[in-house]
């Protein structure tokens, strides 16, 4: 089973690099996209951010993985405070049943 | 749990660390040279910063070596002279590679058309498929045409015999580009703003 694995994904790979090399053949060889992104205007967080992207790829995912959860929990914080604050209590729950 | 937790904070702090270095600037401008063998671009900066309202008018001219990796640089640029084109003036601006400064030149109007967008078959090969090539200079008759894409206008002037020397690119808007650098003159990254369609397929 494990050799018919390793069988089917050799096949693959090399299906997908000579597919690919056949398709790039075809075409006329196309420029990388490259794109910077325009930090004369900004300033503050949002240049850096952007210079952020500009600098490195790698170093701007990281970053935005992990501050969409820390903005969703800080979010969701203020969210329960405010439902509080007005008498909406989620924390527990009073069965109407008897 | 105490693992997952710092696992956690360790991820969350080391994005922060890592881009805490001290990050670059970015230059826009457009390209009135571009060496290939060289590996060096000169630009006439973009004064305004404003995208819709370009001013290409700050003096000197900046070179940068293009960046060391291929994957930092995308299309290559198209160089041109050709600064400003002042249809209400009737008037053209270009840089004087002997003098290193712009010059202002008035032009006598043979023909002008507005709106003409870049797929206009006035200045698009349909056939083809591309771009038609401009400037069109007619050294016989002594016109010259060329085509604004930002401005939407073609247009064709006449100028005294004289101009007629200069190389023909004199007449052409070199591509813009935009540059991330740290270091003076030295570009990491490479945009060819005139020649990259992020909504293209």
């Amino acid at each position: 089973m494990c050799r018919l694995w390793t069988k089917l994904t050799g096949v693959m790979v090399v299906a997908m690099l000579v597919i690919s090399d056949v398709v790039l053949a075809a075409g006329e060889k196309a420029s990388p996209l490259v794109i910077v992104a325009d930090t004369r205007k900004l300033t503050g967080w949002e240049a850096w951010f952007a210079n952020l992207y500009n600098e490195s790829h790698v170093y701007f995912t990281l970053l935005t993985v992990v501050t969409i959860p820390i903005v969703g929990v800080i979010l969701g914080i203020l969210a329960d405070l405010v439902m509080n604050r007005i008498g909406i209590d989620l924390s527990s729950r009073e069965l109407a049943e008897h | 749990m105490v693992k997952k937790l710092s696992l956690f904070t360790i991820l969350t702090v080391l994005p922060f660390v890592l881009a805490c270095g001290e990050l670059g600037k970015v230059d826009q401008g457009k390209v009135i040279e571009f060496d290939k063998e060289k590996g060096t671009v000169t630009i006439v900066r973009d004064k305004e910063s404003d995208p819709k309202n370009p001013d290409y008018s700050y003096l000197p001219p900046v070179t940068y070596e293009m960046p060391k990796d291929p994957a930092e640089i995308g299309a290559l640029p198209k160089a041109g002279k050709r600064m400003k084109l002042d249809t209400k003036k009737n008037q053209i601006v270009i840089f004087d590679t002997a003098t290193q400064n712009f010059k202002t030149i008035a032009y006598k109007l043979i023909e002008q058309r507005e709106n003409v967008g870049k797929e206009d078959p006035l200045v698009y090969d349909q056939a083809a498929d591309k771009p038609k090539n401009f400037p069109v200079i007619d050294r016989e008759k002594k016109t010259i045409t060329v085509y604004s894409k930002r401005q939407k206008i073609l247009t064709t002037f006449s100028l005294p015999d004289e101009y007629f020397a200069l190389p023909d690119n004199t007449w052409d808007a070199g591509d813009e580009v935009r540059i991330y650098y740290k270091e003076e003159g030295k570009a990491r990254r490479f945009m060819n703003v005139s020649k990259t369609d992020i909504f293209k397929k």
